[in-house]
């Protein structure tokens, strides 16, 4: 059994995972650094370690700092949860060569699924259909080589990095004259993040739908699917909205879709969660093996709703070398309703450049069936060095249009005051024909109207509630942004209209 | 009684919100407005405002000059005074050289002195796991860098100076 464990990360995803170990029992461990100091995740473990000052390279990505400090406090084992060191297989083996239990897959694993042209091969091998583009051997391929296969396989067709992940280094080419220019600068953006420059082609499918498949395994040889989660609500290749079911699978399309993935999990002998990411052609009929992505995911809280299960406790259990649940293994689990998930992001709804500052008033909303995972809370700093997600939102009914509905009321409840963030892209997708009809695809953000243009000219009442906050000529610029600011009618105690 | 000139930071506009104890203005147009509780003090809360005989709830912070407003579920923006540039729109107001958004830069593409085209790239910023290309708004020279490689910059900061035109043309 685990007894002390080191959460490697920040923000939601250490506090969703500090919940559940204390839930079990477990003692929890969190770090930051010093930038992040007093941050909200700190105050959800038992005992928060500094990571020194620097840049997160010095912090939550320095492998040795943090087997320092799960020496130093005894720790047992180590959750990384999702992003910085993730997916990283040296980190994974430094772990457990530490004599830690390490909370994902083997490092084998990670290492057939990180390199995505291995990765390709591997699928093509366990019979699952993968995505046309450049095959295996192409790695150190030059210009003149995957010049003529961009020929061969046509355009539109993606450059991506083989170690990439998460958009990075990927783009569209429309032009065989654009190629050599856009493989030029997507070899640069990979070898700068993930210190190898190597790229491959492959063709876009457009109108396609992308839909992953949360699987399961542990160290018995059980391999489960867990059914799917639509993630075709994206900006800059990035997921901002997620759902369960897919309004875009069938059941035969379903089951051979969970096999598929479950054939993934089992080529590469997975342990833990993992999630498998397919492209859904326009027709519906075809899938196409993506990637797969070796952690929990950002989105794994609507499997959680919709199947009544806790995703980390199973990867703890899992990790210390238990068996997956009964239910799990004999087939009898059933999705139950409609859950979705919206990712609320620090940045501006229209170009989606990030943005910083203090979160001056924050309130979430509450109810039947919503569930707010956050990282912030009122009064957080949110920073330039991380990710900007400050929180998701996951909504579940019996329904997917009581889903949406009930989406659009906590969206409207969610009070985030002092950082501006995509709320507003987030409430056109939900009021979208599109997406209320359920068929919709990668380019639906593309395709909404403006967000500026459609937007309504502020109330009055606006007007009138920004004239309440304490004036230039009166107040002076605040002193702090805390108390005073925060609560701009406490500067005005004996002024109100009829008193 | 007080006076307060607002922009509305989306589009720009400019209004004029007189406060009375019992009534509103908004440039000169009066607006029947009424808390019916006094507000509570304490962060964060939503409150009651009715306005032309409508109840609304709303919430306000202000942080320097910047005022957030939140009312029936959106929020929208507002620069306290006349001369506030905003940050958000800085990069649409033909200068390019502000930072569009917070981050690190990242690199320093064109030393000063050199001649630059129209769309060159001068420097990259960095934010989030995403590089920015700050480009060269019209043909010019690049005058001065106000940041150095690994500068932490807020939204807003004008990051270089660049002259107009005409000596650069020859090239």
């Amino acid at each position: 059994m685990i007894r002390r464990l080191l959460i490697a990360n920040r923000g939601e995803i250490a506090v969703r995972v500090a919940r559940t170990a204390r839930e079990m029992g477990i003692e929890t461990v969190g770090v930051y650094a010093e930038a992040d100091a007093g941050a909200f995740h700190t105050l959800n473990v038992e005992r928060a370690v500094s990571l020194g000052p620097g840049t997160p390279a010095e912090t939550y990505l320095s492998i040795g700092r943090l087997l320092d400090v799960a020496r130093d406090s005894g720790a047992d084992a180590v959750h990384p949860g999702y992003g910085f060191l993730s997916e990283n297989a040296d980190f994974a083996r430094a772990v457990i060569e530490a004599g830690l239990t390490w909370v994902g897959p083997p490092p084998s694993a990670m290492e057939a699924m990180g390199d995505k042209l291995r990765a390709r091969a591997a699928m093509e091998k366990a019979g699952v259909p993968v995505v046309p583009g450049s095959p295996p051997g192409s790695a150190r391929s030059g210009d003149t080589e995957l010049l003529a296969e961009a020929r061969r396989l046509g355009f539109p067709l993606l450059i991506k990095a083989s170690a990439g992940g998460g958009g990075k280094g990927m783009s569209r080419v429309t032009r065989i004259e654009d190629l050599p220019a856009a493989l030029a600068e997507g070899r640069r953006i990979a070898e700068a993040a993930f210190g190898d420059g190597t790229v491959y082609l492959e063709r876009l499918l457009e109108g396609a739908r992308h839909v992953e498949f949360q699987i399961f395994g542990d160290s018995a040889g059980n391999h489960v699917s867990l059914f799917e989660r639509e993630c075709s609500v994206q900006r800059r290749h990035q997921k901002i909205l997620e759902e369960t079911p897919s309004p875009a699978l069938n059941e035969p399309l379903r089951r051979a879709m969970g096999e598929a993935a479950v054939a993934a999990a089992k080529a590469v002998a997975y342990v833990g969660a993992g999630t498998v990411e397919f492209l859904v052609d326009e027709s519906g009929g075809r899938f196409y093996f993506l990637e797969m992505n070796t952690r929990l995911q950002v989105e794994h809280p609507i499997t959680e709703e919709t199947l009544g299960c806790d995703l980390v406790r199973a990867q703890l259990e899992v990790a210390a070398g238990g068996q997956l649940p009964a239910s799990w293994r004999d087939g009898s689990l059933r999705p139950r309703g409609h859950a979705i998930e919206l990712r609320l992001y620090a940045e501006d709804p229209v170009e989606f450049l990030p943005r910083s500052g203090r979160l001056l008033v924050y309130r979430e909303p509450t109810g039947p069936g919503v569930r707010v995972d956050a990282g912030v809370e009122e009064g957080s700093i949110v920073g330039v060095d991380y990710d900007p997600l400050l929180a998701k939102l996951v909504v579940s009914a019996e329904t997917r249009e009581a889903a949406i509905a009930r989406a659009k009321r906590a969206l409207e409840d969610w009070v985030v005051l002092g950082v501006e963030t995509n709320a507003r892209l987030l409430a056109a997708v939900l009021a979208s024909p599109a997406y209320g009809s359920g068929r919709y695809t990668t380019d639906l953000v593309a395709q909404l109207p403006p967000l500026d243009e459609s937007r309504p000219e502020a109330p009055d009442a606006a007007w009138i509630a920004a004239a309440l906050a304490p004036s230039a000529g009166e107040a002076g610029p605040a002193r702090d942004s805390g108390t005073s600011a925060r609560d701009p009618w406490s500067a005005y105690p004996s002024w109100r209209p009829g008193a | 009684m007080k006076t307060v000139r607002l922009v509305e930071a989306h589009t720009g506009r400019a209004r004029e919100v007189r406060l009375d104890r019992d009534a509103a203005s908004i440039d000169g147009r009066a607006v029947a407005f009424d808390m019916p509780k006094p507000m509570p003090s304490g962060p964060g809360g939503v409150h009651e405002l009715v306005v032309g005989g409508r109840r609304f709830r709303v919430a306000a912070a202000r942080s320097g000059s910047r005022i957030w407003v939140w009312c029936e579920g959106v929020v929208t923006e507002f620069e306290i005074g006349r001369g506030g540039r905003l940050a958000a729109s800085a990069e649409h107001h033909g200068g390019g050289l502000a930072a569009p958004m917070p981050g690190r830069v990242r690199r320093l593409v064109v030393t000063p002195g050199a001649a630059v085209r129209k769309g060159d790239v001068l420097l990259v910023l960095e934010a989030m796991k995403m590089e920015h290309a700050i480009r060269a708004p019209h043909d010019g020279v690049l005058e001065r860098l106000h940041v150095a490689e690994g500068d932490l910059v807020e939204a807003g900061v004008e990051l270089a100076e660049l002259s107009e035109s005409e000596k650069s043309a020859e090239g």
